[in-house]
């Protein structure tokens, strides 16, 4: 995949092909009857007309650089850290200030998304207090500005911070408020980056990893020591997925305990059945 | 790092035309193996309800039509993405129909209107409430949908009481004449409520009630009383009508008669009735003029079908009659009406199975003459149009489009351009159903409450007509106007007054009930409708709830009304008395010139039109004709045979005012003498879809009927075969249909009233007619494999054998049954399948080449082509999905794979694994798989009520039915939170409707659960007397099982085998619910031999 200029030179003929076919209609259409072919594109839409192959981006642009480029899933690679909108640290939260992951991700164990915080979780402990006073000083701390003008909007920020500092604030916080175009930041969803996606295909539930007692840590790595802006430390492939699935010592207790076979109600064949089912691939694949 | 965005990149390097970058922004994940970093957007403060991933269910009313069935709509992220029946709710008891289903399209629909438009120019709001607010009183009409509860109570006071002005509740498909009627005959005003559970006999006199007249209560209702074990019989049905829809073929009897004539037929009958049971109430004198006999045969139907239902009707107790809803086809709807009404008056089911008291709710109908005279009389003054469309069903002729504009003052309510919006109107979008605030007491005492469960999408702005009223009666002071009040509110005082007496003796009593003072009614001043409706509920619903006996505060009450969704008052049933003396029966007129009479039928999902922009509603095909997305004419194939029409062609329709190129079906529930043209596409100005097919209006002649209603069956026509072609497929006729009595595949079966009381046939599927099979015959055999369910007591000699053994199921083997004697073809689980797994839409072009993609296929096998002569109607409906086999033929062919039979006995297919062989489809001998051809993709805003749940499959992939996967996933997620993993095996819990085809279901004939839990419903139907598998000599152990129409008819297999022979022997006997007792099942086998003879 790294080696793309090969590809390239495979892709392009198609490429060309393919817009050749959509461009001057002259790909017949397999439907066998052009002259009753009142195919209409806003009433129904396709994505591609022909069987023909599409101009598929990563073939057919010299210009992409794929081997910088990050993607949500796959090889990992540990120097790869996003440019977030703000430079979270996990390390200094979860690890220094010892908050609970859940106390953030707060929907990991009710549903299948683990959630990222609204903004106002993080003004639990950065926002003003009732009488208008900072729980966390956020004098000279970019982010934070940041943060408050995500959910304040720049302006708001910059002027509550300052009533509450009692100094004028207002031209270094909105110096810090801009985003990555450099436009000043109002009231709006912090928009994060994700570190971690899986395809369309697949359907992944934290609720229930999370409620068979793993720990967050096992897949998203030890945020605590390690990381200030968070990164991929796993691949989030078929494969990895399985190597949990076949072997993970929780999927043994949970599925043949040693401890419950006196009796003779459970038995490990039947135990290794329902092994056998959270390998079934309807188990993830929707 | 660096920033991709594709779709600059593709500009940037011109590889893309328009079309190269339309296509990929259709598209933007697939062919990529490289997933891009996408954003995740929180919130910025969280709703406290909203939970990522996980759906809430907020109660509403469903709007599509005025019955007001309570909905659940599924709320994910803040779109609502689904609705479902409120299993509380008395209306829809958790099914919806498909018109409910499909209903969801208009919230999403591509066509809607960002915000208000004056004279095809957007303007703002406020431009917009200035130019309402012109208003003046005394010269105000209202032309609307039926409006009740607080919304109603609203509308009276604004238009009626402040402005002096009218109000008309009219709507395409409604209940006119049924509504005189009462009001002639009985002196109430309502249609009354139908309790079809009760009936024995069941008789429409041309209503499609359960289709496009219906609703999911008339739907349950009807399956109850086919269902022998709700109330211990099998209920008989008769249809009398021109031509067969969705209600006369699910009847055992069909009494054809001549277009308009139905009325006659219900004379008749009711004239027959009397005599035969003695009848000497009140409706006495109307029938003495009657001459029944010339009636029938001016009717032109045969009066021994019409003595069998007389005989019917005179011999059970119980009865009813929705008959007389036949607003469109009679040239005398009025007339028809009493003469239904009548024939349940002199049978006695006034007050058992027709019931007033709770009857509709139905102030302000008017007609559709009233309609056009209201707009014609509004041009100087003030025209509000709520949510109808009074363009289409007026033929041009009527100058209905040149009085709307005329008026100098139109305000459309309505969210989509429609055929009645002229340029001089103001349009201003008022949300769906979902998106505001509403309630309905559509039958009387039960008040539903509509909650709003989702933001407009796309950035459309919306106000609703409640508010927009509330902020023009502010604007304009029209508050002081209402204080003075009215006889109406008197009545509501008054019953506030009694209410507090109550509540005064009960505080006597010496109970801890707070004292509750009565709450004044709103008036205009409440500000937004969420008060007014609040405080409407708090004055004249909360004393209903108190006069029950119930002591809960009004705020504890509002809360328990929205969760439930509807509150029920206790309405006692009125029994009225007959008053009418008068008696008519209008001849059938036909106007114009041509060969034959043309009658117009509603679409059974269209309606009038009304949803005709609801690609759900346009593809799936009708159950007759199988026609999607055109317009068709049906005709008798005889008819077709003489006039040489032509197979995969169209034809030419013409009459006195023009005519239209459109597509055929020769089927035989048409006359010969008629030809049944459908209503509901070809409109002008309503939407993308609505504007496929023709419109049939166009070539009517404009005229209303006694009551006021419009006339479409009063025109004669001519048919001739052209070149175009019109059809969905290339089979114009009933070829497929044919398969049962042709080529030995014996894929449905029926049950005989003879063999089901049998109590001979004990075990599993004993009571299917395949016993009548000789014994060499494939579906034997398939008697006797190793099958399970088939072995109980049977010989074993003639195995068939497997060649694999049967995969392991430990703990769930998901099953599915489904009764053919409740399903009636209403393809609403086809619609609820649409809506669940993001089935694609491919258009009238894909569809003819057979690329439907719809994971539901109705089946409809018209057994036998002499319905005319013997009134019999074999039709059978079966809903025909991916069969989940154990033994699946699919599943050894696939090269990679993708599809295979999983531990919970699923048939899976994983699509991400498959590369389109079609293989699978190939092999699978229920054709239940359907192959992407294309990326399908929808049009913008569609994309929004995608199931998150389901994967959108792409080109090259195949999918069929997954019996609901991702529901069954939450299932066992929450069944996993309840229980400790460890010790379950296998779930008790209530999935029988957990798949969304069963839980649409409006008569439950679909159940679904786990067939090792022995104490399901599936695991019982599985062994029930009437259960068979689909081509079951396949052995391929199919985890669906069907079970068998009862039918009243002795010819129980292959509409002439089985007891053909000897049902000859016992005469007349079609009426065979009792007799026969002992028949050798020899002598059925023999029958079997004669059958297969004759079929070759």
């Amino acid at each position: 995949m790294r080696n793309i200029h090969k590809i390239i030179a495979f892709g392009l003929p198609i490429a060309a092909l393919a817009s050749y076919g959509i461009i001057n209609n002259t790909v017949s259409a397999d439907d066998g009857d052009t002259a009753q072919d009142e195919y209409n594109n806003d009433l129904f839409p396709r994505a591609l007309k022909y069987l023909v192959p599409p101009p598929v981006p990563v073939f057919s642009d010299p210009d992409r650089d794929i081997a910088n480029e990050h993607v949500a899933y796959g090889a990992v690679d540990e120097s790869e850290v996003l440019d977030q909108p703000i430079a979270y640290s996990h390390m200094l939260h979860a690890g220094e200030l010892q908050i609970e992951c859940q106390y953030c991700h707060t929907y990991a164990k009710r549903s299948i998304h683990a959630g990222i915080p609204s903004t106002q979780i993080c003004m639990n402990c950065h926002g003003l207090s009732p009488n208008g006073q900072l729980k966390v000083d956020p004098t000279g701390r970019p982010e934070l500005y940041k943060l408050l003008s995500y959910n304040y909007g720049a302006d708001e920020a910059a002027a509550l911070v300052s009533k509450a500092k009692g100094q004028d604030l207002t031209e270094e916080i909105l110096t810090a408020a801009v985003d990555a175009d450099g436009e000043k930041i109002e009231q709006q969803p912090i928009p994060w980056q994700k570190v971690h996606d899986l395809p369309d295909f697949v359907h992944f539930t934290h609720k229930r990893h999370v409620k068979a007692g793993l720990e967050c840590q096992e897949c998203h790595g030890e945020v605590q020591d390690t990381m200030t802006v968070a990164y991929r430390v796993s691949e989030l492939t078929m494969g990895w997925c399985l190597n949990c699935h076949e072997s993970h010592p929780s999927v043994q207790e949970n599925h043949c305990d040693p401890a419950d076979l006196a009796g003779d109600a459970t038995t490990c064949d039947e135990a290794e059945l329902r092994r056998a089912e959270i390998k079934d691939c309807y188990t993830c694949h929707k | 790092m660096m920033k991709i965005n594709r779709r600059e990149f593709l500009k940037a390097i011109g590889l893309g035309s328009t079309a190269t970058a339309a296509a990929c922004s259709a598209d933007p994940i697939s062919w990529d193996p490289m997933v891009p970093i996408e954003h995740a957007y929180p919130y910025v403060a969280q709703p406290e309800e909203i939970e990522p991933g996980n759906a809430s269910y907020i109660t509403s009313v469903c709007d599509q039509c005025s019955e007001g069935c309570g909905i659940l709509a599924k709320n994910r992220e803040g779109r609502v993405l689904n609705v479902e029946g409120n299993p509380q709710h008395p209306l829809s008891k958790g099914s919806i129909c498909f018109r409910g289903q499909a209903g969801l399209q208009e919230t999403y629909s591509p066509d809607r209107l960002s915000g208000p438009m004056q004279s095809g120019a957007s303007v703002s709001w406020e431009d917009a409430l200035k130019a309402v607010a012109t208003v003046s009183t005394g010269n105000v009409t209202w032309i609307g949908r039926p409006r009740s509860g607080a919304t109603g109570a609203l509308v009276k006071q604004f238009v009626k009481e402040a402005l002096n002005g009218s109000i008309l509740y009219w709507d395409e498909l409604d209940d006119t004449s049924l509504r005189a009627a009462s009001k002639s005959v009985f002196g109430i005003e309502g249609v009354p409520t139908f309790k079809l559970e009760n009936a024995h006999t069941i008789v429409s006199f041309g209503m499609d009630f359960l289709n496009a007249q219906g609703s999911v209560s008339l739907s349950d209702g009807w399956a109850k009383s086919k269902d022998p074990t709700h109330g211990d019989f099998v209920s008989k049905m008769f249809s009398v009508g021109p031509r067969m829809g969705l209600t006369s073929t699910n009847s055992d009897i069909h009494i054809s008669t001549k277009a308009g004539t139905e009325s006659l037929i219900a004379f008749a009958v009711a004239k027959k009735l009397a005599d035969k049971n003695g009848y000497s109430g009140p409706a006495k004198a109307m029938l003495s003029s009657i001459d029944a006999d010339k009636m029938i045969s001016d009717a032109g139907a045969q009066s021994a079908l019409v003595d069998k239902l007389v005989a019917s009707l005179s011999k059970h107790g119980s009865v009813a009659l929705p008959g007389g809803i036949e607003s469109m086809n009679g040239t005398n709807s009025g007339a028809l009406a009493k003469a239904t009404l009548l024939i349940n008056e002199v049978a006695g089911n006034v007050g058992t199975s027709v019931l007033y008291g709770p009857h509709n709710n139905s102030d302000f109908a008017a007609s559709s003459k009233d309609v056009l005279d209201a707009v014609q009389k509004a041009k100087g003054g003030t025209l509000f149009v709520d949510g109808v469309d009074l363009g289409y069903v007026f033929s041009n002729k009527s100058g209905m489009k040149e009085a709307l504009a005329g008026v100098q003052n139109l305000v459309v309510f309505t969210n989509e351009s429609n055929d009645g919006v002229t340029d001089n109107a103001l349009v201003l979008p008022v949300g769906t159903g979902l998106e505001k605030w509403s309630d309905s007491e559509g039958i009387i005492g039960l008040h539903s409450i509509s909650q709003a469960a989702m933001k407009p999408v796309n950035g459309n702005v919306i106000m609703s007509a409640e508010d927009i009223l509330l902020s023009v009666a502010g604007s304009k002071g029209l508050m002081a106007a209402v204080v003075e009040p009215t006889a109406v509110e008197d009545a509501v005082d008054e019953e506030i007054e009694t209410s507090v007496a109550t509540e005064g003796t009960e505080g006597t009593e010496g109970t801890e009930q707070p004292v509750v003072t009565a709450a004044p009614l709103p008036g205009l001043d409440a500000g937004d409708f969420f008060s007014y409706l609040k405080s409407w509920w708090e004055a004249v619903v909360y004393p209903k709830y108190k006069e029950a006996g119930e002591g809960k505060l009004f705020r504890q009450f509002w809360m328990d009304t929205l969760k439930s969704g509807f509150f029920q008052a206790n309405v006692a049933v009125i029994k009225p008395t007959w008053i009418a003396s008068q008696f008519s029966a209008p001849a059938a007129k036909s106007e114009g010139s041509g060969d034959y009479d043309l009658v117009l039928f509603p679409h059974p999902y269209t309606g009038m039109g009304r949803h005709s922009n609801k690609p759900w509603a346009r593809e799936i095909p009708d159950p007759i004709t199988n026609f999607s997305w055109g317009t068709w004419v049906e005709v008798h194939p005889t008819t077709a045979e003489t006039l040489g029409l032509k197979k995969n062609k169209g034809v030419t329709l013409q009459t006195a005012n023009g005519s239209i190129n459109i597509g055929w079906y020769g089927v035989p529930g048409v006359r010969p003498d008629t030809l049944a043209l459908v209503v509901g596409g070809g409109k002008s100005t309503s939407g993308r879809y609505a504007e496929l097919g023709e419109n049939p209006i166009s070539i009517i002649n404009h005229g209303f009927d006694d009551i006021g209603n419009l006339t479409f069956s009063s025109t004669k026509a001519s048919l001739s075969p052209n070149e175009e072609r019109n059809s969905p497929s290339p089979q114009n006729e009933l070829v497929k249909s044919d398969t049962l009595t042709k080529n030995d595949r014996y894929v449905n079966f029926t049950t005989s009233m003879v063999d089901y009381k049998d109590a001979t046939l004990v075990g599993a599927g004993a009571a299917v007619p395949e016993h009548h099979l000789p014994e060499t015959s494939m579906a034997m055999r398939s008697r006797k494999t190793d099958n399970k369910f088939h072995t109980a007591g049977k010989d074993t000699t003639a195995k068939l054998t497997d060649m694999y053994p049967e995969p392991e199921h430990p703990t769930y083997r998901f099953g599915m049954t489904l009764d053919l004697n409740k399903c009636n073809g209403c393809n609403a689980c086809a619609a609820a399948c649409y809506a669940e797994n993001n089935v694609s839409i491919v258009g009238p072009e894909q569809v003819r080449l057979g690329r439907n993609m719809g994971w539901i296929r109705m089946s409809r096998y018209w057994e036998g082509t002499d319905v005319q002569e013997t009134g019999e109607a074999d039709v059978r409906f079966q809903p025909v999905m991916c069969q989940h086999c154990a033994h699946a033929p699919c599943e050894g062919v696939c090269p990679v794979l993708a599809t295979y039979h999983n531990l919970d006995g699923l048939n899976a297919m994983i699509y991400n694994r498959c590369v389109g062989t079609r293989y699978c489809a190939n092999n699978c001998p229920y054709s239940a798989r359907r192959f992407n051809f294309h990326s399908y993709r929808w049009p913008e805003s569609f994309n929004l009520m995608l199931n998150p749940n389901v994967l959108v499959r792409e080109m090259g992939v195949m999918e069929k039915c997954t019996f609901c996967i991702q529901r069954i996933r939450e299932f066992k997620d929450e069944w996993r939170d309840s229980r400790d993993f460890k010790q379950g095996v296998a779930s008790t819990g209530d999935y029988s409707r957990i798949t969304a085809c069963a839980s649409a279901c409006p008569s439950n004939a679909i159940s679904f659960g786990n067939l090792k839990d022995e104490d399901s419903e599936v695991s019982k139907q599985f062994s029930d007397r009437r259960a068979f598998k689909m081509l079951n000599e396949l052995n391929t152990k199919p985890g669906v099982a069907y079970l068998t129409r009862i039918v009243h008819a002795e010819e129980t297999f292959m509409h002439h085998g089985g007891h053909g022979e000897h049902g000859a022997a016992h005469g007349d006997g079609h009426d065979s619910d009792e007799g026969h007792g002992a028949h050798g099942s020899d002598a059925g086998h023999d029958d079997g031999h004669d059958h297969k003879e004759k079929a070759h």
